[in-house]
């Protein structure tokens, strides 16, 4: 295990209490939210070298990502504005047939404990949703997910729909999810597969730079 | 042989003279053997007459004409209507049901049932206990009234990315009690099923040690693949699906339906204990022609010599 804080530890063993308690005593101090921001950050960097590892599963991912989400709550009323600016901004949703929800949430926890801005746009997503959305945020990763192969045609008509508006050029698509794999992303004009939450953020962070 | 005989012995895990064939359900009936004999808007009508009872047995009628039509040795029965079946279907392998004996995260994001596994394992505990006897409880009454094979237990457990949980938890809660309703069940004289989708690897060594007669689905989407399921637990469970109905059957060519269903028959029905099925329903986007060339395949495949 790498080097980590008690926070950052908290994290990795789901020690609830004892992660909350430590992150609201670290908040008071000055420079208190970036300490705890970067504690999340290396907590979930080491849960996510643990489930590529095979070590964690599913539910330890889910439940660390939770805890994260928690942590940032009670970490937002201490945001300074010297606080660091988001690393970038992400869309997502999930495409049009398709309602699955689990392997989003992840992915955006995931996210947001990696610094992105992340804009959800829920389940069921119609494709002129996700065009008004990206025209409004200017995302630089819009992300996809799909959980039904019935539902797979409605990737390409985003992707279209993004075409038709003058933005594709403007955004990088990443597909993930139970229906989606490599030879469907490229045939529905992706940019990438994502095939979990921590490689699809690999990805993500190696466009954003 | 019977459908019956025929999937018995396929749970005894031998070689009846064909690979049995079944599924749990075949949503493009209407586009296979013609209309339903009772529409929708009908069903509303009678039901608020008070026919609901008469709609269920049309609809099973229905069903069974399918059954029939297709080839199908075993068929899902609610308990209401297994004198009709046992009146118009003698011949086939009723499936019954029973609870389950955890509660399990589904693919929808159930972030507090998880939850409970990590914070709540005291009365966790307790409710799967008592989910257990329950379950017990419901398989006692389908056989009692003539069912020989239950599905429960648990359902779908994983998902592409693995087991919904964590695998100590699986071994924790859900397979000792799950091994407590398979042993019931077996006193019962009964075989148990299970269903799930998903990758199961990194929990089967428990899942199959906990007396399951059957596995359902053997999803090929989710990397499982059954010749290794076969040969590392083909001795102690009869295996059932494998035939995509995520990609292969619903977006693939007739031709590569048959040389799937080839293939699967191939690797998991010599020595027997293994029916032929799809990875989880004939859902209502299968093209009817890739549905009857897996049926077709099964039949001339799927004989033993």
């Amino acid at each position: 295990m790498m080097d980590m804080d008690e926070l950052a530890r908290a994290i990795v063993e789901f020690d609830e209490k004892k992660a909350k308690a430590l992150a609201k005593r670290a908040l008071k101090a000055p420079d208190g939210f970036a300490a705890v921001v970067e504690s999340i950050r290396a907590g979930m960097e080491e849960v996510g070298r643990l489930y590529e590892n095979k070590e964690y599963f599913l539910s330890d991912l889910i439940m660390a990502a939770a805890l994260a989400q928690d942590l940032f709550e009670i970490a937002k009323p201490y945001l300074a504005e010297r606080a660091r600016p988001a690393k970038g901004r992400i869309v997502v949703g999930t495409v049009q047939g398709s309602v699955h929800g689990m392997g989003k949430s992840i992915l955006i926890s995931i996210l947001t404990s990696a610094g992105y801005e992340v804009h959800d746009l829920g389940v069921d997503v119609p494709p002129e949703k996700f065009v008004e959305k990206v025209r409004e945020v200017k995302p630089q990763v819009l992300a996809l997910s799909v959980g039904l192969t019935q539902a797979l045609p409605s990737v390409r008509k985003v992707v279209e729909a993004l075409k038709a508006a003058g933005l594709r050029d403007q955004v990088k698509i990443i597909l993930g999810g139970n229906a989606a794999n490599e030879e469907r992303a490229a045939e529905a004009g992706v940019d990438a597969y994502g095939a979990s939450a921590i490689a699809g953020l690999k990805i993500i962070d190696s466009w954003v730079k | 042989m019977t459908p019956r005989d025929r999937i018995w012995i396929a749970l005894e895990k031998g070689e009846p003279d064909r690979v049995p064939m079944f599924e749990f359900d075949v949503q493009i009936a209407e586009k296979i053997i013609g209309k339903s004999p009772v529409s929708p808007e009908e069903a509303i009508r009678l039901k608020e007459k008070g026919k609901e009872k008469e709609v269920k047995e049309r609809n099973f009628e229905y069903k069974v004409k399918l059954w029939k039509k297709l080839g199908y040795d075993m068929i899902s029965v609610p308990r209401d209507l297994l004198p009709l079946a046992k009146q118009i279907a003698p011949e086939l392998a009723y499936l019954g049901g029973c609870g389950h004996v955890s509660p399990m995260p589904g693919s929808m994001g159930d972030i507090e049932t998880i939850r409970r596994f990590y914070f709540d394992k005291v009365n966790l505990r307790k409710q799967c206990r008592e989910m257990a006897l329950k379950a017990i409880e419901g398989a006692k009454a389908e056989v009692e009234a003539g069912f020989e094979i239950i599905r429960g237990g648990l359902d779908d457990m994983a998902g592409k990315e693995g087991p919904y949980l964590a695998p100590r938890f699986y071994d924790e809660f859900i397979f000792p009690n799950l091994a407590r309703l398979a042993r019931a069940i077996h006193r019962m004289g009964a075989k148990l099923l299970v269903h799930s989708d998903g990758d199961l690897r990194p929990i089967l060594d428990g899942l199959v040690g906990s007396g399951i007669d059957a596995l359902h689905s053997i999803d090929p989407s989710s990397n499982m693949d059954i010749l290794e399921v076969k040969e590392k637990y083909g001795d102690r469970i009869c295996i059932l699906g494998n035939v995509d109905c995520a990609w292969t059957l619903t977006w693939e060519s007739v031709d590569r339906v048959i040389e799937e269903t080839k293939a699967a028959i191939a690797r998991a029905a010599p020595g027997g204990g293994y029916v032929l099925s799809s990875s989880n329903v004939i859902h209502a986007s299968v093209p009817v022609e890739n549905a009857l060339a897996m049926v077709e395949t099964g039949h001339k495949f799927g004989r033993y010599i």
